[in-house]
């Protein structure tokens, strides 16, 4: 009954895929974010020079996240792949305290961006880097990225150390929780959708 | 503080300094990453396991793709490669160390802050400070050494004596003559002393982390139970223990009901479907019933031949359950129907999607959060153009005349024009010369620590209204 019942129900709750974009300054974590998310371990990340990009299951969602490179130069390219994004999770490390006023520069611009404002409708922060000595907690990363300042669109910080998977399912709780909702918004509230 | 690109002459300089030729930690060719930090230069590879050691210790610029400060270029022209590893060398650090012992040692150390005092022309420290010396690790309560940071060549207040004769054990690089056996545990050994230091760091669940030693841990080394590394949204009524919004309160508190009500009525549903099930035995339609109920979602949800199945041994237990589950489906799927069920229609609904959330929630979380207000009012638009195209061939990405090494300065195209999607560029990596015409898949560098990782099919953007239709029926 037990597998009956439950197949009944991914009937009813079918995936939902959605478009996600990992962004951040250069060595704060996204590749080995991403890579923490899909096989669950701790990859040996190099700098990431193009992108990467990984179908990610998480409860109901099908994300594609895409994990472009933060380097100074390459970070003019991101503007291309934020059309159609339904999030992004902006990561940052905590640690370094001296490019995080670059960090919220960078976050800013993303969020001021026409295309990333039509589509996009949560961004999920992630104050990487919490097992290091003297990394900034993710109250204080708020302050830091003045995120209270950021226009018609839901955030969350969530404090995270990619590299051992500590924090991240917390915010993507988060995250599952805000698309969902999105999505039901979209629906109006209609009919359910069936995928068979 | 004003940054420009590395211009190729102030590079060519760099590049002409003693040993620049070459990987500072592994000797291979053309290095093109830097660490302001030390002002040397290594490889690709290098650079990945510099950068894992944080920018506390090695703060890494790529030369091509970064930008660089006036101080930063200052400490590369001081540096150099063959300063830093003779500097080492002549204090029992030998230039192939492994890197994160290399960097951890007080030799390097040192050298960090002769740097620092060459650039800015101050007197040379000819050795370091007492508060550098014997660096214990582990931030906040966490005194028991905190990975790298914990490592020091002469073991200090916190670091315990660590063994490098066959490499970094507390790397992620494999030891000399190490086995995979060994490796694994290895790996989940630090893996679980990292789990431990976090919770000595923010505090444990429920007994708390008083001092904070190794020891004191509670026992469960599941995720959840440690403390917070606090979420923090935008807005206050998102309840991260619970994964949800508090504002939701009401109405979850009624689908909770409604959930207990059904699962309450289940029980009697299966009695009642038991005399039920007699009297449509009788009909012997039991299975074709169902599957008219259902159509094509019954081949999905149920195995066609078991609904017939289930109508020869009509008594059994399990026809009665699935004659019940049948009743249940048929509630849901008919919200209008009035009869014997009542308002359960769009409830019954609601209440079996929560169930299901529930059901598939890993586990409840201490992670402390706030979420926004607005919370499902933003970004509802969806997005134009697009359709459901699926492009399933990368290369097509490199058709846009994405132009040789370093020539990546792109046009900004103005937002919400009316253009077909763009596909998404893939940079040519400025990490060796290549010919510009073919350009290469850079992202899914086959080297990504030995990973296989299987390319997904990628998609064009599209809307939630596409995001249907997709499906084809």
């Amino acid at each position: 009954m037990g597998i009956f019942i439950s197949r009944m129900m991914d009937a009813f709750t079918g995936l939902q895929e959605k478009r996600i974009l990992l962004l951040g300054l250069d060595a704060a974590g996204k590749t080995t974010l991403l890579y923490s998310l899909k096989l669950n371990e701790c990859v040996h990340a190099l700098p990431t020079v193009g992108f990467n990009v990984e179908h990610v299951q998480y409860k109901k969602i099908d994300m594609t996240v895409w994990d472009v490179g933060g380097q100074d130069k390459i970070r003019r390219l991101w503007n291309h792949y934020y059309r159609g994004t339904d999030a992004l999770i902006f990561v940052v490390d905590s640690t370094d305290r001296d490019r995080i006023e670059e960090a919220r520069s960078e976050l800013h611009k993303i969020l001021s961006n026409d295309e990333v404002q039509q589509t996009n409708s949560a961004v999920l922060v992630f104050a990487n880097k919490q097992d290091l000595p003297n990394a900034i907690a993710p109250t204080e990363m708020i302050e830091k990225l003045a995120l209270r300042s950021v226009p018609c669109m839901n955030w969350y910080c969530q404090g995270s150390v990619a590299s051992t998977g500590a924090g991240l399912y917390e915010g993507l709780d988060w995250l599952n929780n805000v698309l969902t909702k999105a999505q039901k918004g979209r629906q109006g509230g209609a009919s359910a959708q069936l995928r068979f | 503080m004003s940054t420009s690109q590395m211009t190729p002459s102030d590079q060519k300089i760099v590049r002409a300094l003693p040993g620049n030729d070459r990987c500072c930690d592994c000797s291979s060719l053309h290095p093109q990453w830097a660490s302001v930090t030390y002002g040397n230069l290594f490889c690709l590879e290098c650079s990945g396991v510099h950068r894992s050691l944080g920018v506390h210790i090695s703060f890494v610029r790529s030369m091509a793709m970064d930008s660089w400060a006036p101080t930063q270029l200052a400490a590369m022209f001081a540096g150099g490669n063959k300063k830093m590893n003779e500097f080492l060398e002549a204090r029992g650090t030998r230039r192939d160390t492994p890197i994160a012992q290399k960097y951890n040692s007080e030799a390097a150390k040192l050298y960090k802050l002769v740097l620092k005092a060459r650039v800015k022309g101050e007197q040379e420290p000819t050795e370091l400070p007492a508060s550098e010396r014997g660096f214990s690790g582990g931030g906040g309560g966490g005194g028991g050494g905190g990975g790298y940071s914990g490592i020091s060549s002469t073991s200090g207040a916190g670091g315990a004596k660590v063994d490098y004769s066959r490499g970094d054990p507390n790397g992620m690089e494999r030891l000399r003559g190490e086995t995979d056996g060994e490796y694994v545990e290895r790996q989940m050994k630090l893996k679980d002393e990292a789990k431990r230091r976090m919770r000595a760091k923010f505090g444990g669940g429920a007994g708390g982390m008083g001092g904070g030693s190794m020891g004191g841990v509670g026992s469960s080394s599941s995720r959840g139970s440690s403390g917070g590394m606090g979420g923090v949204g935008s807005s206050s009524s998102y309840n991260p223990a619970t994964g949800r919004y508090e504002d939701e309160g009401g109405g979850l508190d009624g689908i909770m009901t409604g959930i207990g009500g059904m699962l309450g009525g289940i029980g009697n549903m299966v009695g009642n479907a038991a005399a039920v099930a007699k009297a449509k035995a009788e009909e012997a339609q039991l299975g074709k019933k169902a599957e008219g109920f259902w159509g094509g979602a019954v081949s999905a949800v149920n195995n066609p031949t078991a609904g017939r199945d289930a109508s020869e041994a009509v008594g059994s237990f399990w026809s009665r359950v699935q004659q019940a589950a049948g009743d249940i489906a048929k509630v849901i799927t008919e919200p209008d129907d009035g009869g014997g069920t009542g308002g359960m229609g769009m409830d019954g609904l609601q209440a079996l999607r929560m169930k299901a959330k529930e059901q598939t929630k890993v586990k409840p979380t201490k992670y402390k959060g706030f979420g926004s207000d607005t919370v499902g009012g933003g970004g509802s638009g969806s997005g134009s153009g697009g359709g459901g195209g699926v492009r399933e061939d990368f290369d097509d990405f490199d058709n846009d005349g994405w132009g040789a090494e370093g020539d990546i300065d792109v046009g900004e195209g103005p937002g919400g024009q009316p253009e077909p999607p763009r596909p998404p560029p893939v940079v040519q990596a400025a990490e060796q010369p290549k010919p510009p015409e073919a350009p290469k898949e850079i992202g899914s560098r086959g080297d990504m620590g030995g990973l296989k990782v299987k390319k997904v099919e990628m998609k064009q953007p599209m809307s939630s209204d596409d995001f249907f239709s997709s499906f084809g029926a």
